[in-house]
């Protein structure tokens, strides 16, 4: 009974039975082919993404006698580590030398050193290490424990390709996130959207996933690299490293090609981040998989000098490293792990001990930006945890490879597992200070104030608070355009802001809280991180602008300096009514819950592209920029020109990505009346609806890095012009005399 | 003089085994409901009342098992249509007939060896009370994981009430049954059947021929 | 979990679906409902009690101890929640906060700071620690009984007997189990597990290796968490003579001398019933029969909780049903004599 097998038989059949058996089998079939063969290929066509093989260089086969060597090297280099770590630094370094390699070769270490996997693989005959295949091998199910302590056997791959950190989406609600209408984002019963970095451009990587995933610049490093430094301010002072040479790097032509790029961050080594992981059916093809790099996170010789973006005939990807060398080390993740790329967002690219950042790649060297993100590093040099020896997972304790980010966040990035804490208190007890003669009224600042907020005196100076990425500045040294720090500041007050928090955010990444004893002033989205007061800072603005305005005179400074520290006269005088009462209508119940505590806050704003047309009160939609159109040129209207030609930019302005996401995305963004289909280029290539802007109000990131010891003392906000604004945090004034006086503290000596 | 043999070797063990444990269980319960520390220690009664609960349980499982497989069941099941005649008749012997030593007006076959008093007793017991006694004890047993209240009482409290006022109902019913044992042909009649499986009866009507026994 | 103990409501839907059943059940349900009413009605009395007990600062026109003198000076620091220190030798927290709605509900509301914490804590940093001070419970409670003060002389005497007096390794007084800014008599009609509950906090914040499913020493008691849900440790960890039904004994008994007879609180005598459960009227308990104690004592407890009723027709059905088939057996004797002679 063949024909009973071919969804459409062409000739009559015997009998009913068997014509029943093949509606039934078509039934079945029709679809599943529908789905694994046509609907891929359908979806590749209208999104523009590709997919396919993916090749590494530095995947090589080695012979025995090179894996024997390389064997030998990396046991030696780890014993001389293990040996190293013992032997005090404080000595003469030839006779410390000679200690260690007496330690070195000592039975133990000899019987402890080396990598678990070395053997492994001598003994399965692996020689070449070929991406995710080489460790399912192996490890095609893990065990994953969660935090109820029940233990489930999943798929690897299937675990890794549904993280953050491979999609970069997950349609949870991240934190508790609440959209500018009231709604939480994605609640329980509401239509779940994917949300997450590849969807929302934000401010400081100026670009989307998609059009931003990775770019070769053209740049015309100047001079001969002695005269700029890559250099940055410790908190011990300046410190300097030698001099990155961009200029001697560069061809004979003197263009260096540079790469930037959202993947330089991402586990995916595909053409594009994991767009079919947007949509509700569907999933990034075995190709796709099959570029996860594994080892960026596992392995303890991974070359970050392999990282950066090659050119192939399908189009732009990310290389990485999968030497055997780097395949023999790996093993459980370690900080230096997470760091390759965390102190991006950390400490920042330029941070001094981002030794990441010494490895920018054997050609295309990564571009680093000099502005930090948040620029609170954990390092042992900067973070009280970092330099106990604190394991990245130790806090954030993995179920799998989904690492928990803690249940409050205010920030766009999704999280893989938000019902799960991470937080100072899993550790620390309610009464954390012990050594203090005033440990019990410091336990008793925790009612209202979050540990960060003491012990997180400053950020790096580098933190970037204003951004304009309209208005590029030429960067000699690197030979590029890059988009101008209006302000950078890591100060408390300036860079570093104090605000009511209780574990709730809006849709753009705007703290939500309220002061429990306060008189009903406080109002943040109008006030506190819809303005910058501090003269100091608005004096640094304007000098800068000023020096702006030299390279592009169309400027008014009073107007940009307006625009850039009270973004809310941006705004038409409906727009604001309106956006008072949005946020008194929707808002005031997410700032009400819980219990609000004082965090600090990184503050941030950037000047950037809107679409007009869909505007409200709380912004408009942001466009992207095409790298390396904006680095090479400094045409930063081209450069959003070139990015949103890019297909799926198309395809957002247009019906099926509109009811399928933007009309929701735009109600939780505050703006009415759905998403607006009317796509910003114009048949004869003109833009329509383009306007700069800043963004209506500052995002504000959450900052639990760079942990010191020594929080702030008493007096850094017990005193009339102390850090903390109590009169702005909502205080009544009588309470705030009494908190700035402090009259019943006689003196305090420490 | 008939003869019969009524009560496999497997019914008669259960029989008395069941009988055990239900005194058992009687006499534990008792001791711990009034706190009788002379009877049982309380802190003996405890883990033995609970054992001997667990066993009791089997030994109702392993009757239900046993009646199902050899069809001894067959002897509770009631016929309705009778039912009230053969209820009047037997009532009437017990109550008026056994004092004129009028005849029994059933006579044990191999077909009917209960009389239908004794089928609506046992079935009452066996069927009804028994399970729900079982039930209740280890709802008892498990109370922890019990609901604390149905309709705002406490749950064990219910259990509680139902256990006790099922072991009183089989408190009377083991009187009676004890003493129904004697209103055979002979005091001994029905007591020496159950122990040697045989049931011998002077009957008016012998089923078959008697032989040498009696 | 609260309203197990208080009054069933009358607009209960149980009660109403009785109510609506057709004529035939009218009376069984109006009877039941009768009979669930009674109790009902009487049980409305311990909330009333325990309005009484308020303390009188909150009706009078006085000023509360908290907002009076100085107090306030010290709340703007003693008010946050997480005030607390570890102490360098118990390695426990010593938590220095007060809540001001709690102290305004606790037994010394009238007091101000300073009624009892008299002198050096005028300024940060203080220059007198409460350690040096000398605070004694039974000082004041013995001279101020004007003022409403129960007299702990007593306790205290009994406090001298007990093994946290004699055996204690560390300093133990009043304040070691009992905090005077939240002290508050337990209610009546408070729900039985809430009651244990604290109580027995109090014990496990100190003992806390005793918090384990199989406690440590009580490894002899059946379903030790069942135990210690409904009961409190004192019941077993105090003398047994002198019991006061309203005011636990304070001798607490190490582990030899403790109580391990099982009949103790499991008969119907129990002590356990003349102290824990006293809330529940026993004469209640006696005149409503099993309905009145499964309302009101949920917590059934094996010889001591019965139901008089039952036991009662229980026992008179028993004794009846022997009578009768000594009856009969001697109706049958005679039947028999009567025949043997007729032979």
């Amino acid at each position: 009974m063949t024909q009973q097998k071919q969804p459409k038989p062409d000739k009559p059949l015997r009998s009913k039975t068997a014509k029943r058996v093949a509606i039934v089998l078509a039934v079945l079939l029709v679809p599943a082919l529908l789905y694994t063969v046509v609907y891929p290929v359908v979806f590749d066509a209208y999104t523009g993404v590709r997919n396919a093989p993916l090749t590494y260089e530095s995947s090589r086969k080695l012979t025995d006698a090179e894996f024997e060597q390389l064997a030998l090297e990396l046991t030696e280099e780890d014993r001389y580590r293990q040996a190293a770590a013992v032997v005090d630094e404080d000595q003469d370094s030839f006779a410390r030398d000679l200690k260690i390699e007496m330690l070195m070769n000592t039975r133990s270490v000899i019987a402890d050193g080396g990598y678990d996997h070395i053997k492994y693989f001598r003994d399965a005959g692996i020689r070449r290490y070929e991406g995710p295949e080489t460790c399912l091998q192996c490890h095609a199910t893990i065990d994953v424990t969660h935090a109820d302590g029940t233990v489930t056997t999943v798929d690897t791959l299937e675990d890794i390709v549904n993280t953050v950190h491979f999609k970069f989406q997950s349609n949870t609600g991240g934190f508790s996130t609440f959209g500018y209408d009231g709604r939480r984002v994605n609640a329980e019963d509401s239509r779940k959207i994917p949300v997450g970095k590849i969807n929302r451009a934000c401010g400081i990587p100026g670009s989307f996933s998609w059009t931003g995933w990775a770019a070769l610049v053209e740049t015309h490093p100047e001079g001969d690299g002695s005269h700029e430094r890559i250099e940055t301010l410790d908190r011990t002072g300046p410190v300097s490293e030698a001099p990155i040479e961009h200029a001697a790097l560069a061809g004979e032509d003197g263009v260096l090609l540079r790469s930037e790029g959202c993947g330089q961050c991402h586990i995916g080594g595909n053409y594009h981040p994991a767009t079919e992981k947007m949509m509700p059916v569907g999933d990034v093809p075995d190709t796709a998989k099959e570029g996860i790099d594994c080892l960026i996170c596992h392995s303890d010789q991974y070359d970050m000098n392999q990282r950066y973006v090659i050119r192939d005939e399908v189009g732009l990807r990310w290389n990485q490293d999968r030497s055997m060398r780097a395949a023999m080390a790996v093993g459980r993740t370690s900080n230096e792990n997470c760091l390759n790329c965390h102190q991006h967002n950390m400490g920042g690219d330029a941070y001094v001990h981002n030794m990441a950042a010494k490895s920018l790649g054997e050609k295309h060297p990564r571009l680093l930006h000099t502005g930090a993100k948040r620029g609170n590093p954990f390092s042992p040099q900067n973070d009280a945890h970092a330099a106990a020896d604190i394991q990245c997972t130790d806090c954030h304790v993995p179920e799998g490879h989904k690492i928990p980010r803690g249940l409050k966040g205010v920030d766009l990035v999704a999280n893989d597992l938000p019902g799960k804490e991470v937080a100072c208190e899993g550790c620390h007890s309610k009464a954390p200070h012990t050594a203090s003669e005033h440990r019990a009224i410091l336990n008793g600042h925790i009612a209202r104030m979050a540990c960060e907020t003491c012990h997180i005196p400053s950020l790096e100076d580098n933190n970037v608070v204003l951004r304009d990425w309209v208005h590029p500045t030429w960067d000699a040294e690197e030979g590029l355009w890059e988009p101008t720090d209006i302000y950078r500041s890591g100060e408390p007050g300036k860079g570093l802001i104090y605000l009511w928090f209780n574990g709730n955010g809006t849709f753009l990444a705007n703290a939500l809280g309220d002061n429990p004893e306060g008189d009903g002033s406080y109002d943040p989205l109008m006030q506190q991180i819809a303005e910058i007061t501090d003269p100091e800072v608005i004096a640094a603005v304007r000098a800068r602008a000023e020096r702006l305005k030299e390279q592009y005179p169309d400027i008014d400074v009073d107007a940009y300096v307006k625009a850039a520290t009270q973004p809310l006269s941006q705004l038409s005088p409906e727009m604001l009514e309106k956006r008072r009462a949005m946020i008194d209508a929707n808002l005031k119940q997410a700032m009400a819950d819980g219990e609000s505590r004082i965090y600090p806050f990184k503050p941030f704003n950037a000047m950037m592209y809107e679409d007009m047309a869909n505007q409200g009160p709380f912004g408009a939609m942001i466009l992207p920029y095409d790298y390396a159109t904006y680095y090479e040129t400094g045409d930063s209207l081209a450069a959003m020109k070139t990015a949103i030609q890019d297909p799926i930019v198309k395809r957002m302005y247009q019906e099926p990505f509109k009811l399928y996401m933007m009309d929701e995305f735009m109600a939780y963004f505050g703006v009415e009346g759905g998403w607006k289909t009317e796509y910003p280029i114009a048949d004869d290539g003109s833009l329509r609806n383009v306007e700069a802007n800043w963004m209506r109000q500052m995002g504000t990131l959450m900052v639990n890095h760079g942990i010191q010891r020594e929080g702030h003392d008493c007096t850094a906000c017990h005193s009339p012009d102390g850090i903390l604004d109590f009169d702005a945090l909502g205080y009544p004034p009588e309470r705030v005399a009494e908190l700035e006086s402090m009259d019943i503290v006689e003196e305090i000596t420490d | 003089m008939t003869e019969l043999y009524l009560y496999p070797v497997w019914l008669r063990a259960w029989h008395w085994l069941n009988a055990l444990i239900f005194l058992v269980s009687l006499v534990t319960g008792i001791s711990m409901h009034f706190s009788l520390g002379w009877l049982i220690p309380f802190e003996v009664a405890v883990p033995v009342h609970n054992a001997s609960g667990i066993v009791l349980t089997v030994s109702w499982v392993a009757f239900i098992i046993g009646n199902w497989v050899s069809g001894n069941g067959k002897h509770y099941l009631i016929n309705l249509r009778s039912l009230p005649m053969d209820l009047f008749r037997q009532t009437r012997y017990y109550v008026y007939g056994i004092f004129v030593n009028a005849p029994h007006p059933f006579h044990v076959s191999e077909e009917h060896k209960l009389n239908a008093l004794q089928t609506m007793s046992y079935v009452g017991v066996m069927y009804v009370l028994m399970p729900l006694l079982i039930l209740s004890g280890w709802a008892f047993l498990l109370s922890p994981s019990l609901p604390e209240t149905v309709l705002g009482i406490g749950t064990i409290w219910i259990v509680a009430m139902t256990h006790l006022v099922l072991s009183w109902m089989l408190l009377l019913f083991l009187i009676v049954h004890v003493y129904i044992i004697t209103t055979g042909e002979t005091v001994m009649t029905n007591m020496r059947a159950m122990l040697t499986g045989w049931h011998r009866e002077r009957g008016p009507q012998p089923e078959r021929a008697g032989d040498d026994a009696g | 979990m609260s309203n197990r103990y208080s009054c069933p409501d009358p607009s209960r839907p149980a009660a109403d679906a009785a109510i609506r059943r057709p004529a035939a059940g009218l009376a069984v349900f109006a009877l039941l409902v009768l009979w669930l009413a009674v109790p009902a009605v009487s049980g409305a009395a311990p909330g009333d009690a325990a309005k009484a007990l308020e303390p009188a600062g909150e009706t009078a026109e006085e000023v509360p101890g908290i907002e009076r003198d100085d107090s306030p000076e010290c709340m703007r620091c003693h008010w946050m929640e997480t005030m607390a220190y570890r102490d360098r030798d118990t390695r426990k927290i010593v938590d220095l906060s007060i809540d001001r709605d709690v102290y305004r509900h606790s037994v010394h509301a009238d007091l101000a700071c300073r009624d009892c914490h008299a002198r050096g804590y005028k300024h940060y940093p203080h220059r007198t620690s409460s350690a040096d001070e000398a605070l004694h419970c039974v000082g004041c409670h013995a001279e101020r009984g004007d003022d409403g003060a129960p007299d702990l002389t007593d306790i205290s005497l009994e406090f001298q007997e007990s093994v946290h007096a004699i055996e204690a390794s560390r300093p133990f007084d009043c304040f070691s189990c009992h905090n005077p800014h939240t002290f508050r008599p337990v209610e009546d009609g408070a729900p039985v597990e809430a009651v244990v509950a604290t109580t027995n906090r109090l014990c496990l914040d100190c003992h806390t290796k005793l918090d384990t499913p199989v406690p440590k020493g009580h490894e002899w008691l059946p379903k030790p968490r069942e135990h210690w849900a409904s009961v409190r440790c004192i019941e077993c960890h105090t003398p047994v003579e002198g019991r006061d039904m309203y005011q636990p004994s304070h001798a607490l008994l190490g582990a030899p001398e403790s109580n391990r007879n099982c009949v103790e609180c499991h008969t119907q005598g129990s002590e356990l019933l003349s102290q824990l459960y006293n809330y529940r009227a026993a004469e209640q308990r006696e005149q409503e029969g099993f309905f009145a104690q499964a309302l009101y004592n949920d917590a059934y407890i094996v010889g001591m909780s019965r139901s008089p009723l039952i036991d009662r027709i229980g026992l008179a059905l028993a004794a009846l049903m022997v009578l009768g088939v000594i009856a009969h057996g001697f109706g049958r004797y005679l039947a028999y004599r009567k025949q043997r002679a007729s032979r």
